[in-house]
């Protein structure tokens, strides 16, 4: 699942802080030998995040001689700013409420019962999450859009010549596509801290004398409140943050920090605003990630966290079976509805060809996937979308290749001595691309990267390396863990058992590290290939990612674009579906579950 | 006169037959220990008795009225969980209070209460104390307060030393009687171990699986164990298959060691029980045996003796200045039958 998620799981960090100080070649190395395993990392992070961000720093600056609060200053008092920063303020902090209504039942099914199915919904409700933010639009075009099944229902059925429901371009469309989005974040991170919470807590109470609303106020709220701010405080940054969702679903009238930076940058070519824009879009990014990562550190208190098997029952009266097939019920629907529509949406013909009244014959077709490979237009920039698979594929692998290389090293440092010196430092470094939006990434390439020192327009690189910046964190998230349970005992037991230092190699470091490695990867190769913001920023328009592709064809009007949109959409939904299915497959099966 | 009437109580976890008709009293100020191996239905016992569960069947009375339709907070008993689950987010004041706050008493009502307790449990001072960072024993008595302060009707306790090391555990065994006896508490006391519900309880219910095995007092229990699951629970090992015959008038036991007499009447298979404790060395008694002795182990005060004859080794136990000859040595031992005898069916 996502590494964000798991890694954050107080389970885990229960589990990782319990075991002693691990060190998997022995400590003690000299100060110098660490430092050239953090080289490579630490060069990458220093000229391709630090740098450009010191670029922003200095564009920003660059359009007055006020001082170090003077572009923040200078933006905060243009109303237009004040009330982009208002709207990204009020629409994430309504997204989140509302995310935690829809979560919050599902959490306490998931937390408390046992049931058939069980893993089965886990893994449903965990797929919006791991979409990327095109394919998330285009689903919720398929499904509530002008085009889309259930305004074409609603015609068919009241014979009505315009579509009734308007979704796109409205706040509710926004707001629906965060909780699509982020309500699995809820039943992870609130549902996995309640499983392990025991039950016999709230028995006590009510021996005590407790009734239900009591035991709900005194006891468990309380007990749940770091689980529950932790997982809203998370919800928020992503709606905070949040870019593909608002440019296509919302349109222009709505325009968040995020939004406004890129048509600053791509529209009206004003860097140094877009550059102040980003500097505070940085500020609070930071602010939050840091509160956050304070509040999940606290989330663990070892005295009341029990194996889940223990927590857990099975629904005992016919009241409590509906309540719960009600809750499935409507969390399926919202979270699997949307792409459901767009995988059949995008193979189904349903309007009319070009310059015929009624389509001559409604029903499933291949029609959107075929017209992928043809460049109808003959024209001459015109690039096939099955290019733009090419070229996603390309950066992906290119992504991988990137992000393993920088972030192994980094990770085996980590695990060997989370207590060094350099550890400490660096840490908080790594994850520091985690708390930048990728608009500003990508805007921080375009101001560092498009000129001498480091003139990388026209490498092929620029676009993995930005992909990597946002890889990294993950890739390092999800090896160090692995990496730490390499313990020596380990190896001792191994060779106690009489395995030669190779066997100890073949069958337990390498069987360990394998899938770690494998899962990072995977991670690394669908976070690339649905990266939307950043690489909307710096893609040029010859070489079109499958995201930049399919935003292409949402913003121009016909049922052929509508429909090649949905096509590719889908591509790209089975290619993380089957990339969130490797991850679960090779995860190792104890890290992550109590 | 308050008492509690369990009455063929039957509780269904599935498959599991958790609790299968059981039914016993608990008289007011008794304390009752439930004795038996884990999984067999104590825990559940309790969980019905607080109202955290619903029986399939059956009936829990209080005072001569069913409890069916009382809500377990309001059924003002007790009950102290196996390792205590203390609320984590209060400290032990709040703890302690949280009873007396949920029954609306007055601030400084409860705060005297809490000190009173506190100081019962031998915790004085301890009201700011984070829960957290408490000992086990500490922690359990924390709970023992916790449960005491809204003087519970009846307390019910589970397992209350389970996970505590032996030296502190026997120390607060006897402190736990005392604090019980001086408050003329009604309670049950849930244990798997024999020497803590004899030590503790006026009398004992031995389960097995969901089942009541025996009911009685310790000495009762202990000297005459009613059924072959009780005898192996509380450690009678040595045990001989027979079978009753007539010779004339008199009743007689072919078993693996010779015939004995017995008054026993019925005949058929039986399984004949020999007391560790009861065998001498003097010659004085009526039956006599005689083995060699395989293995003899020094515990203290007494010794552990075993003694194999016709094939069947018996484990016998004598005072550790007993004169035993050394192992691998003839021995003769001899019994008073109708100590040492008895017959299970």
């Amino acid at each position: 699942m996502d590494p964000g998620l798991d890694g954050d799981c107080p389970a885990v960090k229960q589990l990782s802080r319990s075991r002693p100080p691990p060190s998997p070649t022995g400590r003690g190395r000299s100060p110098l030998y660490q430092l050239a395993i953090w080289l490579g990392p630490l060069l990458f992070l220093a000229l391709f995040y630090l740098y450009p961000m010191g670029s922003i720093l200095r564009v920003s600056f660059a359009r007055g001689d006020g001082g170090l609060a003077a572009p923040l200053v200078e933006a905060l008092t243009s109303t237009s700013v004040r009330r982009v920063l208002w709207f990204t303020v009020w629409q994430a902090a309504l997204s989140t409420a509302l995310t935690l209504l829809v979560g919050l039942p599902g959490a306490y099914l998931l937390a408390r019962f046992d049931f058939r199915g069980k893993s089965l919904l886990r893994a449903l409700t965990g797929i919006p999450f791991i979409m990327p933010t095109l394919v998330v639009a285009a689903a919720f075009n398929a499904l509530l859009g002008p085009k889309g099944w259930m305004n074409l229902g609603l015609m068919s059925l009241f014979s009505l010549s315009t579509p009734p429901i308007q979704f796109t371009n409205t706040l509710s469309a926004i707001l629906l596509a965060h909780v699509f989005y982020n309500t699995t974040i809820v039943l992870r991170m609130v549902g996995d801290f309640w499983s392990h919470i025991d039950p016999r807590l709230s028995a006590a109470a009510q021996v005590l004398g407790a009734d239900q609303r009591r035991r709900l106020r005194h006891v468990i709220l309380p007990l749940l409140m770091p689980a529950i701010i932790t997982a809203a405080l998370l919800v928020f940054i992503f709606d905070f943050t949040s870019f593909g969702v608002i440019l296509v679903l919302g349109g222009p009238r709505f325009a968040t920090l995020e939004v406004e930076i890129y048509y600053q940058t791509i529209s009206l070519f004003n860097l140094p605003l877009a550059a102040a824009l980003s500097l505070l879009q940085l500020a609070c990014n930071l602010a939050l990630t840091i509160t956050y990562t304070r509040l999940s550190a606290r989330l663990s208190r070892p005295l009341w966290l029990r194996p889940q098997r223990y927590t857990q029952r099975r629904f005992l009266t016919r009241r409590g079976r509906l309540a719960a097939a009600v809750t499935i019920t409507l969390l399926l629907t919202l979270l699997t509805a949307p792409l459901a529509a767009l995988a059949v949406r995008s193979v189904t013909r349903l309007d009319p060809e070009r310059g015929q009244r009624e389509p001559s014959a409604r029903g499933l077709t291949l029609d959107f996937y075929h017209e992928l490979t043809i460049n109808r237009r003959q024209s001459l920039f015109y690039v096939p979308p099955t290019t733009a698979i090419g070229v996603s594929l390309v950066y992906a692998a290119a992504t991988v290749v990137l992000a393993l290389t920088l972030g192994l090293p980094a990770a085996w440092a980590l695990a060997r001595d989370s207590t060094s010196l350099s550890s400490r430092l660096f840490d908080p470094l790594i994850m520091l691309p985690l708390g930048t939006s990728a608009v500003t990434l990508g805007l921080g390439f375009i101001v560092a990267l498009a000129h001498p020192p480091l003139d990388l327009r026209a490498s092929p690189l620029l676009i993995p390396l930005a992909h990597t910046l946002v890889a990294f964190p993950f890739v390092v998230r999800s090896l160090t863990p692995a990496l730490r349970s390499i313990q020596p005992r380990l190896r001792q037991a191994a060779a106690v058992l009489g395995a030669s230092p190779r066997q100890t190699l073949r069958y337990v470091d390498l069987p360990l590290v394998g899938r770690a490695l494998l899962v990072a990867a995977t991670f690394a190769f669908t976070i690339s290939i649905g990266e939307f913001g950043a690489t909307a920023l710096i893609a040029r328009p010859e070489y079109p990612t499958v995201p930049i592709m399919i935003y292409r064809f949402l913003s121009q009007p016909g049922a052929l674009n509508y429909g090649q949109a949905l096509a590719l959409s889908t591509i790209l939904m089975l290619i993380c579906a089957i990339g969130m299915l490797a991850i679960e497959r090779f995860r190792i099966a104890d890290v992550g579950e109590f | 006169m308050k008492s509690l009437r369990v009455i063929n109580l039957d509780k269904f976890f599935g498959e599991t037959h958790a609790l299968d008709h059981v039914s016993f009293d608990v008289a007011e100020g008794e304390i009752v220990a439930v004795l038996g191996p884990s999984g067999c239905g104590k825990s559940t016992l309790l969980a019905v008795i607080a109202g955290l569960e619903i029986p399939n069947a059956g009936e829990v009375q209080w005072d001569g009225k069913s409890l069916a339709s009382v809500p377990s907070y309001k059924r003002g008993f007790g009950l102290m969980f196996q390792d205590y689950v203390l609320f984590p987010h209060m400290d032990a004041f709040d703890n302690v209070a949280f009873g007396l706050r949920m029954a609306g008493l007055a601030p400084e009502v409860v705060r005297q209460r809490v000190r009173e307790t506190l100081a019962l449990v031998g915790l004085p001072g301890f009201e700011k104390r984070d829960v957290n960072t408490l000992s086990g024993g500490e922690q359990q008595r924390v709970a023992l307060a916790r449960s005491l302060a809204p003087q519970p009707q009846l307390l019910m306790l589970d397992e209350p030393l389970g996970s505590l090391d032996r030296t502190l555990r026997e120390r607060l065994m006897f402190e736990l009687r005392e604090i019980l006896r001086r408050l003329h508490q009604t309670a049950i006391y849930v244990t798997h171990d024999q020497e803590e519900a004899f030590a503790v309880a006026d009398r004992v219910v031995v389960m097995d699986l969901g089942r009541v095995a025996q009911i009685g007092t310790p000495q009762a229990v202990y000297s005459r164990p009613a059924s072959l699951f009780v005898a192996r629970f509380l450690g009678l090992d040595n045990l001989l298959p027979g079978k009753v015959g007539k010779d004339g008038d008199q009743f007689t036991i072919e078993t693996p060691i010779g015939r004995l007499s017995t008054f026993e009447q019925g005949l058929g298979s039986v399984t004949v029980l020999i007391r560790p404790d009861a065998a001498r060395l003097d010659g004085q008694g009526e039956l006599q045996l005689e083995g060699s002795l395989v293995k003899r182990s020094f515990r203290g005060n007494t010794c552990r003796a075993v003694i194999e004859t016709n094939g069947v080794r018996l484990t016998f136990e004598f005072l550790s200045n007993a004169p035993l000859p050394a192992e691998g040595e003839r021995v003769r031992l001899s019994f008073d039958p109708a100590q040492a005898i008895q017959i299970l069916r």
